[in-house]
């Protein structure tokens, strides 16, 4: 390295050979740092740009959101239709409450009087079931989906439970009757056959299908 | 005798003053050329633009590609300031490594039609190394010639090395080399130019 370094002739070489070249012209230092203003200044409207365009997209996607949010939504109803659902639901309720308290004060007297009927009666279900489960042609029938007796839970379906639940109330009404006329006739024929009657005197149904004890004297004379 | 030993300890202490306070004052530099201050560019300029210009010049012959690529040299090293390490390197070093870089990035990219000499074009005799030759005016003068018939790169690190005077931990540091690979590269290049010299 040092016999490098001693080669006089080639560093007098290199240093007249630097020599030639031409000096820094006097106003580059002035026109970069104009150029270095211009950059900066560029870079500060780009990035008050970039911040215009990042806030505009957000604000955008956010009205995306909002907007997709209310087209998933199940139904979009008007104020006067909701608060004639409203009212109906209203309805509904205070009619199935006024309803279900004679039905109750009903059912207790059932529960009193009449014997509950034998299980056979109710249907064996664990029989179809295991014929279902045992025959192949059975089993590779699906059972289809009854749907429910309940109330529907949507909005949509308000006029559908309405009009299923004045189906379920008149029903319910006719069973009533039915069992109230029973249980009364069970009561009379239990009467008539616990208290002495007189001889002529004979149960019978009339036109409503309700027990009467009449005299076959008063018969006679109708 | 005495005399001049308190005169050589007076000299040094005096020397390591100033190294001091240019240390202090060029780490103030890249502080302030860190918070983008319009003053510190402008020191920056004055001080280290000629140096800049020169090593660009070396590489870039057109006068007003060399001001282009000063110009884009000191944009980049602005941008870059961030990620000097003075451990590494002094910001001139570091400057020129810049300009080293975007010169001959430069250079390549323009392809110019210019034909350097090839070690395979010349004679492969045994050469005699005129290590301790007397200056020899004629010898200068085809030196100075021959020089031109590098390929740039080659005249970057031969000015450095002679002109500059700096060390090859540095030259390496420029051209993104070793110092070994430095040191061999200035070997061949001395004895490349040499056997130009013979052909003139």
């Amino acid at each position: 390295m040092n016999d490098i370094k001693k080669d006089t002739n080639l560093s007098e070489a290199v240093n007249r050979w630097e020599q030639q070249l031409p000096p820094m012209p006097d106003g580059l230092n002035e026109r970069l740092m104009k150029r270095l203003q211009e950059t900066s200044d560029a870079t500060q409207s780009q990035r008050q740009r970039i911040g215009i365009y990042s806030t505009i997209a957000a604000a955008a996607c956010l009205l995306l959101i909002i907007g997709i949010g209310k087209m998933l939504t199940p139904d979009r109803l008007t104020p006067q239709e909701e608060i004639v659902e409203i009212k109906a639901q209203q309805q509904l309720a205070n009619t199935a409450q006024e309803t279900v308290k004679p039905l109750q004060q009903l059912a207790n007297i059932t529960k009193k009087t009449v014997k509950p009927s034998p299980l056979n009666s109710r249907g064996n279900m664990q029989c179809t079931h295991r014929a279902a489960k045992g025959s192949k042609s059975i089993a590779t029938e699906r059972p289809t989906r009854q749907i429910p007796d309940t109330l529907g839970n949507s909005i949509w379906q308000s006029e559908q439970n309405v009009q299923r639940a004045l189906q379920l109330l008149s029903e319910c009404e006719a069973t009533i009757r039915r069992e109230e006329q029973e249980v009364r006739n069970h009561i009379i024929q239990a009467t008539f056959n616990a208290m002495p009657q007189p001889a002529n005197a004979i149960l019978v149904t009339n036109e409503n299908g309700d027990y009467e004890v009449i005299e076959t004297k008063n018969i006679i004379e109708l | 005798m005495q005399c001049f030993s308190i005169l050589c300890v007076y000299n040094s202490r005096s020397v390591n003053e100033v190294e001091c306070k240019m240390e202090q004052e060029t780490d103030n530099l890249i502080d302030e050329l860190r918070q983008h201050k319009p003053t510190a560019c402008q020191r920056l300029l004055a001080a280290y633009g000629p140096t800049v210009y020169r090593m660009v010049q070396r590489i870039v012959t057109c006068r007003e590609d060399a001001e282009e690529v000063y110009q884009d040299v000191f944009v980049k090293a602005l941008r870059g300031i961030g990620g000097f390490n003075p451990r590494q390197a002094s910001l001139a070093t570091w400057l020129n490594r810049i300009a080293y870089h975007e010169s001959l990035n430069f250079v390549r990219c323009k392809r110019p039609a210019i034909v350097y000499m090839d070690d395979r074009n010349l004679c492969t005799d045994s050469f005699d190394t005129p290590d301790d030759a007397p200056p020899d005016e004629q010898t200068i003068q085809l030196l100075e010639q021959a020089l031109a018939m590098l390929p740039p790169h080659e005249q970057a690190i031969v000015s450095m090395f002679y002109y500059e005077n700096q060390s090859l931990a540095d030259i390496a540091y420029v051209t993104g080399s070793i110092p070994s690979t430095i040191g061999s590269q200035l070997s061949r290049i001395r004895k490349k130019l040499y056997r130009i010299i013979k052909t003139l």
